[in-house]
């Protein structure tokens, strides 16, 4: 009996580490969040208002915007990347020249500060001198606002806004990489017997990919979705930096709030605003709205991902 | 140019070098008798980076070397970018502020006060460590109003003033000659002039970012309006007053399309390139305009107060105050004040004005040998104290950093042609009402 108290102890001793730090940075946080969002709270705390702010965001336009946005960003990046980091993946496991350094060239954004590269596709962007608008005026087409722009690119007023749909577009060139590193692993553990089966079979090229090969990635495709996901929803360095956050007093979601996502509308409510209890409410919605999210994916995806 | 600048620089270094002239006393203060110096040490966080951070780093050292009281000064985040504030906030939730800090105008200050976080500096102006009335009469006006709050229906000095600049009409002479204009006087002369460079020349007219602040907010102060009501408890930028000056922006890229619209400060690059004839931004913008000219096309940059309308000459007042926190014990309290009151004496607030850019804060700093030297030398140091008058800062409502979004939204659809000014305007009070009505 008193073996088996001191083996639990002792379990519990090496838990503790990661309890205290899981505890003490996350769970405590977002406890204490909660309980911030049941208030009026400022800078200092004030009257109690229980679930008053939860009530305001169902009617807030700009927070119900911001979800949309974020949808449309989910919905707009995370499949690009996804198709173009396997097509990568698939390029990257033929044996090619120079095969690992095109894979550091196409890994080498993922590991650079989304801060730097942010501020470079900034200056790429920029209407006045960007590398852009100087491309589209060498080809004799008209030079375009890109992230000053909050037209939409399909309709005026339909999301996304040209300056949404550029960071979309760095956003798949920074995350495509990671992609393709993930499914290249993937790629990589399929067993060449089985390949080797499905030719002498006669299945070859994209009927070998169809039938073999993108089945048996699909637990690879399954937690890159999740993941990919549920770092969509809560994307914040990229849009912050090119949503115009280092140059107008920290505050972002620019032009109109057309890429203010649900992310920096939490931050735009906690740091600009100064509306700390009805930022956390916010963040607290989100939050449900990622598990609710991760939980239908899982509903959807799980039972269609075979384990070899 | 920047041999001027060096030549400001080292009249800053040689009178805070400790073999140099002794401080001047501390001027008498006004009332009952001060007790002795408390021997402690006070934190001060600020946002001045670089350059700007070096030089405030010899005054507070100067400070330090000549009194028992100690000031920590410590860089906490730009202000201008809100991480001083985002710092300052942190602290205060965390109940562990510095004793005091800058602040980015009224607005902050007010937002701290609502949540008794300082401690007004008023008791401490009138008490025996304080100023005489003819000591506080020596600031400027409208630095002081930038200070003050209504407490108990008493208008009290809440912060201190420490750096402050404001909207400048910046210009090209070369540019406006070959175009045959005159520094503008009016909104109106202004928006002549504009097309008189466009027709005239092959340069652009107005190059700007638009922001509240360096046009909407000047162009309808000039003409009797302003931002909110006097109790700060509704909007009152959709008046007529208001829609004027956003039409007359719109005029100016719609109609005239004089202005080319840029992004933060990517005005500064072509206008330092002589490709533009005016800009407006604030007054230390200068040094930063005369670092990005080549070599090859320098120009003498142009500085001129702001436009008038039927109310005058109107500029934005930028810059920062300091707030002494209600958190630190009252002698940190009453050292924080005794420093402040020194880094704004004259002979600190030239030093100061002449190092970084800002404005001098009072009156008699012109008459301060440094001063006058300076401004014989180059009398553009005198543009923004002379339009000092009339320069307002932002409204004394914590809810005035929240309203801003909504009303910089407005501006950017009506420049975009989605609204007219007095829809956006109209769009953007009803937020900013729902905003003030506390939800």
């Amino acid at each position: 009996m008193r073996g088996r108290r001191r083996e639990a102890l002792e379990g519990y001793l090496f838990l503790a580490p990661a309890l205290l730090i899981i505890g003490g940075f996350h769970v405590w946080p977002a406890l204490y969040a909660f309980y911030m969002s049941l208030f009026r709270w400022e800078i200092a705390q004030g009257a109690f208002v229980g679930l008053r702010n939860y009530q305001r965001l169902a009617v807030d336009g700009d927070f119900l915007r911001s979800v949309g946005l974020t949808v449309v960003y989910v919905v707009g990046t995370v499949p690009l990347e996804m198709a173009i980091g396997l097509g990568v993946a698939l390029l990257l496991h033929q044996r090619l020249r120079l095969r690992g350094a095109f894979r550091l060239v196409y890994f080498l954004p993922y590991v650079t500060s989304q801060v730097a590269v942010a501020l470079v596709w900034d200056w790429v962007f920029n209407p006045t001198y960007g590398a852009a608008n100087g491309m589209l005026t060498a080809a004799g087409a008209p030079p375009l606002r890109w992230l000053l722009q909050p037209d939409g690119i399909f309709s005026r007023d339909a999301p996304p806004s040209l300056a949404l749909a550029s960071i979309m577009l760095v956003t798949v060139w920074y995350y495509l990489g990671f992609h393709a590193v993930v499914f290249l692993s993937g790629l990589t553990a399929i067993p060449d017997e089985i390949l080797a089966a499905a030719r002498i079979d006669g299945a070859a090229g994209l009927r070998l990919f169809r039938h073999i090969t993108f089945p048996l990635l699909s637990p690879t495709t399954y937690f890159l979705l999740l993941i990919a996901t549920i770092g969509a929803m809560t994307s914040f360095n990229l849009i912050y930096v090119l949503g115009g956050g280092s140059t107008t007093a920290g505050c972002a979601g620019n032009p109109l709030g057309t890429t203010e996502v649900a992310a920096l509308f939490v931050f735009n409510r906690f740091w600009c605003q100064t509306q700390l209890g009805y930022a956390s409410a916010a963040a607290f919605v989100l939050g449900f709205v990622i598990i609710a999210v991760t939980a239908a994916n899982s509903r959807l995806f799980a039972r269609r991902v075979f384990y070899a | 140019m920047r041999r001027s600048f060096l030549l400001l620089s080292v009249i800053l270094i040689g009178s805070c070098a400790p073999g140099g002239a002794p401080a001047a006393p501390s001027p008498a203060v006004s009332a009952g008798t001060a007790a002795p110096e408390p021997a402690v040490t006070v934190t001060f966080w600020h946002g001045q980076s670089g350059v700007l951070g070096d030089r405030l780093k010899v005054l507070v050292d100067k400070f330090n070397a000549s009194h028992k009281i100690q000031v920590e000064s410590t860089f906490q985040g730009s202000y201008t970018n809100n991480e001083l504030y985002q710092k300052i906030i942190s602290a205060i939730q965390a109940g562990n502020p510095p004793d005091m800090a800058q602040d980015t105008g009224a607005a902050d200050t007010a937002s701290y006060f609502r949540a008794n976080a300082i401690t007004p500096v008023q008791q401490f102006v009138d008490g025996p460590d304080g100023l005489s009335k003819d000591q506080l009469a020596d600031f400027v006006p409208s630095f002081l109003e930038d200070n003050s709050l209504l407490v108990n229906g008493k208008n009290t000095l809440v912060s201190w003033p420490l750096s402050k600049s404001e909207s400048i009409l910046y210009y090209n002479p070369d540019i406006l000659k070959a175009a045959g204009v005159s520094v503008p006087k009016t909104w109106d002369d202004l928006r002549a002039a504009l097309k008189m460079v466009k027709e005239k020349t092959s340069s652009t007219p107005l190059a700007w970012t638009p922001t509240l602040f360096d046009f909407f907010i000047p162009y309808m102060l000039a003409q009797g309006g302003s931002l909110l009501s006097t109790d700060l408890t509704k909007a009152a930028f959709d008046s007529p007053e208001g829609v004027a000056a956003l039409q007359y922006e719109m005029d100016l890229v719609l109609t005239d399309k004089t202005a080319e619209i840029t992004k933060g400060f990517d005005w500064q690059n072509p206008f330092a390139q002589g490709k533009v004839a005016f800009a407006i931004s604030t007054s230390v913008s200068r040094p930063f305009i005369e670092q990005a000219m080549p070599k090859t096309s320098v120009f003498k940059v142009g500085m001129a107060p702001l436009p008038a309308g039927p109310k005058g000459s109107k500029t934005n007042l930028y810059g920062n105050n300091v707030v002494i926190f209600a958190k630190a014990p009252p002698d940190h309290q009453r050292a924080a004040w005794i420093f402040l009151k020194w880094l704004t004496e004259t002979d600190q607030t030239v030093a100061w004005s002449l190092a970084s850019g800002y404005m001098p804060l009072r009156t008699s700093a012109k008459n301060a040998p440094e001063f006058k030297a300076a401004a014989e030398q180059d009398d553009r140091v005198l543009v923004p104290l002379n339009a000092a008058p009339g320069a307002v800062g932002s409204p004394h409502s914590a809810d005035w950093p929240k309203i801003q979004g909504p009303l910089g939204d407005a501006i950017t659809a009506a420049l975009l042609g989605r609204s007219s000014a007095k829809d956006a305007l109209t769009a953007a009070a009803k937020k900013a009402n729902d905003i003030l009505s506390g939800y």
